[in-house]
């Protein structure tokens, strides 16, 4: 998925962000409110955790600001007011989900997960292309009896596929997907990872399953289009 | 205790019943009167007439009564009886009515008859009249009445039934209508009372209806009643120092919660990442670094805190010594400024090089390492000036005043609030706003008073009340030990004192590892 925290404490943000990567989100950080309303309204964001005491704007003006813009993208707060009507006034101003600092990382990486699931629609916890499993809950990648094991970028573009499995996925969308704007994916970088993964998707002569549309993208089957 | 309804009622209706029964009484004693007079002047004009019909001629005395005009003396149904005797009592003549009876033989004169009630001898309750009457001389010109001498005693007698008859139907009428205006008086007083007490129920309605959650509301003094009009404005006076207190204290609550939950957030998220992903040496080493730094800033607050409430508990001393301010303010803003140079700030300490105070230096220099480390991280441009002047015989006033244009004219009474920050995002690390809490309980510690002015565009904090080296004020260190050390148990024969915790608190040898903005 692709992110946005909004957050003014640079080392929450670096954690937050280190942690969101290496589970293959792509994930932007700014550091107030007006950039984070800029960043929300001018890219495609799944996601956008949003810290309420920001400079600027504070958390809750951003949200109006964005419902007020029409952007419905999901947003999860960030706070450390745990008053009950602070939790109301932000679910009320329209966010998905309200989280108290401190918290633990791994529930925030769930409900990050599951705010991802209403973008996506409901996923499997198992998601099976011919002789490929992708146990999202375990993280893990099977073909066959085989044990793949797969770069955080590569596990997030197979199962960026496989959540959209019989469609064709172009090569700017899987951009948005697997990289942030401090990536600076090349051109050819998507290209580089769909080749590396092929290469442990294939190994010992297996079918192939990630099928190239040439000039429109690619798209993760049992059989060719 | 009971309703002022019920007070007013229990009040009021008793005294206008005791009002209705009084006036009943009197209303029926008078109409008694009236009747009773009526009845007795008629007996006094039938005696009257009576006595006219005799006439003395000489020796000879003549009664000109004639029974077919008198018939009531004659008998009927409603008999009337009189009798005559002559002065000496003997009986000259009496009605046929009477029979072989008699009338009393009670007489008074004219101008003063004697009336009384009897027992007819008919045996109905009468009342009679007895009265001397002058008889007329047959001559002419008659002689005035008070020459007339020959006098002879007149009864008359007549019933009363029908006066008692009267009186009693007057007096029944009297029950009913005092009954009657008792039920009035009920409906009038109750609906009256609670008329007149709907504005104090009104009132009563709106304060019940102000919780904590409706602070800001107010009772209003428009559509209250004069006599009220002091309880509400007192109400809301109150009401208005509440809600301060309660959005003091939630500004409080919630700028502690970001102050403690923020780096402790930091500090679970590094861990928690770093354990995730133990293997990645980098990431791991970039995650500890900021969990230090996160700790420290949690350990800074936290040791604030700490101090502040032993400050504020008086269980830390204060060890009151001779000392140079010049020197004092110098040293604490060398720490600062570096960083005051940087944002082109100018400093100018106008203490006298001799001025010495007699206070506990190192108390002194946690504040005015506050207020200069405030100055040079806040000040918008120009010169900080600390100046030192007498305030009072034995005090002197110190004074830090900086320029402040980002500061409100109503954030001056909030600087000393406990984690009170003018930057509300509370970003930054450097301060946690509990700072000026801090140097208030410390400035109350030094028996000095520390407030803050803005004063066209430039703040000004003054620390007064501090002791000025040799004078009488500067006590000895005994004196101090004993008077600014409330709780140390050395100093008073309170044993539950003794048991206290008197550790002075550690300090660092720079003096100041608390030091700390509010700004």
């Amino acid at each position: 998925m692709r992110i946005l925290l909004v957050e003014d404490s640079e080392r929450l943000a670096h954690s937050i962000q280190s942690g969101l990567r290496r589970l293959g989100h792509g994930v932007d950080v700014v550091h107030d409110g007006d950039r984070g309303l800029s960043y929300a309204r001018n890219n495609p964001y799944d996601l956008v955790l949003l810290d309420v005491m920001l400079p600027g704007r504070d958390g809750f003006s951003v949200l109006r600001a964005l419902r007020d813009d029409g952007v419905d993208v999901h947003v999860l707060m960030l706070t450390a007011r745990d008053a009950v009507e602070d939790r109301v006034h932000g679910l009320q101003a329209g966010a998905d989900d309200y989280l108290v600092k401190p918290f633990a990382f791994d529930e925030l990486a769930a409900r990050v997960d599951a705010l991802g699931r209403r973008v996506r629609g409901p996923a499997l916890p198992v998601v099976t292309i011919g002789d490929l499993k992708i146990d999202t809950s375990a993280r893990s990648v099977t073909r066959g009896e085989r044990v793949l094991d797969l770069s955080r970028r590569e596990y997030a573009l197979i199962t960026y596929l496989a959540s959209r499995r019989g469609e064709t996925a172009s090569r700017i969308e899987i951009e948005d997907q697997l990289y942030d704007e401090d990536s600076l994916p090349m051109s050819n970088v998507v290209a580089s990872t769909v080749c590396s993964l092929r290469e442990k998707l294939e190994s010992g002569g297996a079918p192939r399953l990630i099928h190239t549309r040439r000039g429109l993208g690619y798209m993760l089957a049992d059989s060719p289009p | 205790m009971t309703s002022l309804r019920r007070r007013l009622l229990l009040v009021i209706v008793p005294g206008v019943l005791v009002a209705f029964a009084l006036a009943g009484l009197v209303l029926a004693t008078l109409a008694h009167d009236t009747l009773v007079d009526e009845l007795d002047a008629g007996l006094l004009a039938r005696a009257r007439a009576l006595g006219s019909l005799f006439e003395r001629s000489g020796e000879r005395l003549e009664f000109d009564y004639a029974g077919q005009v008198m018939t009531a003396f004659e008998g009927g149904p409603e008999p009337e009886y009189f009798e005559v005797r002559y002065p000496d009592g003997r009986e000259l003549v009496r009605s046929p009515t009477l029979g072989d009876e008699h009338l009393p033989d009670h007489t008074g004169s004219l101008s003063a008859p004697r009336l009384f009630d009897l027992t007819l001898p008919d045996g109905r309750a009468g009342r009679a009249v007895g009265v001397l009457v002058p008889v007329q001389e047959d001559v002419e010109p008659r002689p005035p009445i008070e020459y007339e001498t020959f006098r002879l005693a007149l009864v008359v007698a007549v019933s009363r039934e029908a006066l008692d008859a009267r009186l009693a139907s007057l007096g029944a009428g009297l029950a009913g209508a005092a009954g009657l205006a008792a039920l009035l008086v009920l409906f009038a007083v109750g609906f009256g009372v609670r008329r007149a007490l709907r504005p104090v129920d009104a009132l009563a309605d709106r304060v019940a209806r102000i919780d904590a959650d409706s602070l800001d509301a107010r009772v209003g003094s428009s559509d209250v009643p004069n006599e009220l009009q002091p309880v509400a404005r007192r109400i809301d006076e109150l009401l208005e120092r509440l809600d301060e207190a309660f959005a003091r204290q939630r500004r409080m609550t919630a700028a502690m919660a970001h102050e403690l939950r923020t780096p402790l957030a930091e500090l679970r998220a590094a861990s928690d990442v770093a354990h995730r992903w133990p293997d990645d040496a980098a990431l791991r080493d970039d995650l500890l670094r900021a969990a230090s730094t996160a700790s420290a800033r949690l350990s800074s607050t936290v040791e604030a805190v700490m101090r502040f409430c032993r400050v504020d508990a008086g269980r830390e001393a204060s060890q009151p010594r001779d000392t140079s301010l010049r020197a004092l303010v110098e040293t604490h803003w060398s720490g600062v400024a570096r960083r005051a140079e940087a944002r082109g700030l100018r400093f100018s300490d106008e203490v006298a090089d001799d001025e010495r105070v007699h206070v506990d230096p190192e108390l002194l220099g946690l504040v005015l390492a506050n207020l200069l480390g405030n100055a040079a991280e806040f000040a918008s441009a120009g010169t900080i000036r600390v100046t030192c002047e007498a305030h009072g015989p034995t005090t002197l006033a110190l004074r830090v005043a900086n320029t402040a244009s980002d500061l409100h004219p109503s954030d001056v009474s909030r600087l000393a609030e406990p984690f009170w920050r003018a930057d509300t995002a509370r970003t930054g690390d450097a301060h946690s706003g509990f700072g000026l809490t801090l140097c208030n309980a410390v400035a109350r510690l030094l028996d000095a008073e520390l407030h803050f002015e803005l004063v066209n565009g430039v703040l000004i904090a003054s620390l007064t009340g501090l002791a000025r080296a040799g004078t009488a004020s500067s006590r000895t260190a005994d004196d101090d030990a004993r008077t600014r050390a409330p709780h140390d148990a050395s100093a008073t024969n309170d044993p539950a004192r003794a048991t206290r915790d008197t550790t002075p608190t550690a300090r660092s040898p720079s003096g100041n590892p608390l030091v700390d903005g509010t700004r």
